[in-house]
């Protein structure tokens, strides 16, 4: 390595922590992000499809158990879904205790737990289900939904998300 | 905008393409059939990966397709100017027509020090985004002590404590990951953390500390002690004591010393109690069996404590591993299954290339098939020269054939 490129690279870094340190900083003042539980779009693939409920930036030590609405409350509302056919899948550890898709039409709950651990980010459920229609729906309602910790607590301030796209 | 994107993304492609010169590449494609759906093909997949050498720069085009269409293309660049090694990453979501993510890396080596500057953007189109930021990482050693600092403006690199950021669409749940999570609240100065390694004394085998401040002040100092000498020759143990500004956490994970294991490999673990620094027993969660010879590989893996320990998927290695440890490392595992008979096969095959047969059956609890039998997979990979391979997978359980997934891959 030559003198010449070491200190041309020597002087590029220093520039660069200069900038930095000199609060040439980022475009955006990035937020606080909350905890998010994010209901993905349902997925179709010829006359199946899927949803998958994920998880992010869930506090101390981790989402360990969540209940979605209870019969006759229920939380999740979907449409052109085969209720008969839903399937229910826990993730990272995650097992369905109870689940309802039938008593009331377009209506679903569930509830599922975490024995081994809390799930700070990542998938936690996923249902298949036959399509019955064009556009086939499965949403969450927020209010509804309750979420506790891996020590029991509950996690009471979180937000709903359906964006495209999302972080771990 | 999403115009703009598109054109970026095409002239970026053609820009590829067309240019003359050392091109190599990798084009993979699977498609998979359901005997039972009512469509025939009812999956597809297909990555296209071309390196361009420039000089002592590498730049490649990553394009991954799905059935449900154009998921992510990805360009990146990396080689050296000098003595400074650069690494740039840009990724784009087609199926949007959206900018995802951006990362530059700049490092460099200096008389046994190395300096890193790293720096990221995310897009609007990303749950947290727009986000951007960057870091600085020196590292070295001194003497027998090694030392590393990392200084966040906006943003945190991936360490052993940190596992950078993974960008995931969320309808499909497929991602992509990075060093560099530009995903940190606030803006100019974010965080400073180093750790100071290296450090031993006669009981213990490793010495880490970790300082760590955010912009909000201290937020935790770690000491890791790992290999504790009990005196026992079976039993060790790693140590981490944590201080945050209100709590104090020590964690204790015992470990057996079980020593050479050459076919037959039991699998102990501690069982802790109540309070977490006893150990109540040992449970032996499973046992594995492996015999190689002449190219063929056979496993048998037995879950002996079912609600401790699981069998990953053939992705992820077809291992023996507790729940916990799946789930932290990412593992997809199988949760009803408590045997596996494995049986890989590697050999020659026509015009110098190489094929592999791995055939997997799994016996679960409550099968009313022969013996418990569930499910087995075959995955086999046929090399034709060294360039082109064609793949073959299938699955069978108790009502059949239930899936079945045929493709290629091709080098140039």
């Amino acid at each position: 390595m030559g003198p010449r490129i070491r200190w041309i690279g020597v002087g590029a870094l220093l520039v660069c922590l200069a900038l930095g340190l000199a609060g040439c900083r980022g475009f955006w003042n990035t937020a606080i992000q909350l905890p998010k539980l994010i209901v993905g779009p349902v997925m179709v693939t010829g006359t199946e499809g899927y949803v998958l409920i994920s998880v992010i930036d869930m506090p101390d030590g981790g989402i360990a158990s969540i209940q979605f609405g209870t019969v006759g409350n229920e939380a999740i509302d979907f449409a052109d879904i085969d209720a008969a056919t839903i399937v229910g899948v826990g993730k990272n550890g995650f097992v369905i205790t109870a689940e309802d898709y039938t008593t009331n039409p377009g209506k679903a709950t569930l509830l599922a737990v975490n024995g081994p651990t809390g799930i700070i980010g990542g998938e936690i459920l996923r249902f298949t289900f036959t399509v019955t229609g064009a556009n086939p729906t499965f949403a969450v309602d927020k209010t509804k939904v309750t979420i506790a910790d891996d020590s029991n607590t509950f996690i009471t301030v979180w937000d709903l998300s359906t964006t495209d796209y999302h972080t771990r | 905008m999403r115009r703009g994107i598109i054109t970026l993304l095409l002239v970026g492609l053609a820009g590829l393409t067309l240019s003359a010169g050392p091109f190599a590449g990798h084009w993979e494609t699977l498609f998979s059939v359901d005997p039972d759906g009512g469509t025939f093909v009812d999956g597809f997949q297909s990555m296209l990966t071309i390196d361009y050498t420039m000089s002592t720069f590498i730049t490649t085009s990553y394009s991954e397709f799905q059935e449900f269409g154009f998921l992510w293309q990805e360009f990146s660049a990396a080689g050296s100017a000098g003595a400074i090694d650069l690494q740039g990453n840009i990724l784009f979501g087609p199926l949007t027509a959206e900018f995802l993510y951006a990362q530059f890396i700049a490092e460099i080596s200096l008389g046994g020090a190395e300096l890193g500057y790293y720096y990221a953007m995310l897009g609007e189109a990303v749950l947290g985004g727009p986000a951007d930021g960057f870091a600085f990482r020196l590292a070295g050693s001194i003497g027998s002590m090694d030392f590393v600092s990392i200084t966040e403006l906006g943003a945190r690199i991936a360490d052993d404590d940190f596992d950078g950021i993974t960008i995931v669409h969320t309808r499909s749940g497929f991602s992509r990951s990075y060093i560099t999570d530009p995903v940190v609240p606030g803006q100019g100065f974010t965080g400073q953390k180093v750790t100071i390694g290296g450090l031993s004394l006669g009981c213990v085998e490793g010495i880490e500390a970790t300082f760590y401040i955010t912009c909000g002040g201290f937020d935790y100092v770690l000491f890791e002690l790992d290999g504790i000498v009990t005196g026992l020759n079976w039993l060790s143990f790693d140590m981490d004591l944590r201080f945050e500004v209100q709590t104090k956490t020590i964690t204790m994970t015992p470990a057996l010393i079980v020593g050479e294991v050459l076919c037959l490999k039991p699998y102990f673990a501690l069982v802790p109690g109540l309070p977490s620094i006893s150990i109540d027993g040992i449970v032996l969660g499973g046992v594995e069996l492996i015999y190689r010879s002449n190219g063929v590989t056979f496993r048998d893996v037995t879950v002996l404590d079912a609600g401790r320990y699981v069998i990953t998927t053939p992705e992820f290695g077809s291992q023996l591993v507790s729940i916990e440890d799946a789930i932290a490392s990412g593992y997809a595992y199988y949760v009803d299954y408590w045997e596996l008979l494995s049986l890989e096969v590697d050999g020659e095959a026509c015009c110098g290339g190489r094929y592999s047969l791995l055939i997997n059956s799994y016996f679960e609890e409550g099968s009313t098939e022969i013996f418990g039998w569930s499910m087995t997979s075959f995955e086999g990979w046929f090399g034709i020269g060294t360039n082109t391979a064609l793949t073959l997978a299938l699955t069978v359980d108790g009502d059949g054939l239930e899936g079945m997934s045929i493709g290629f891959a091709f080098d140039w």
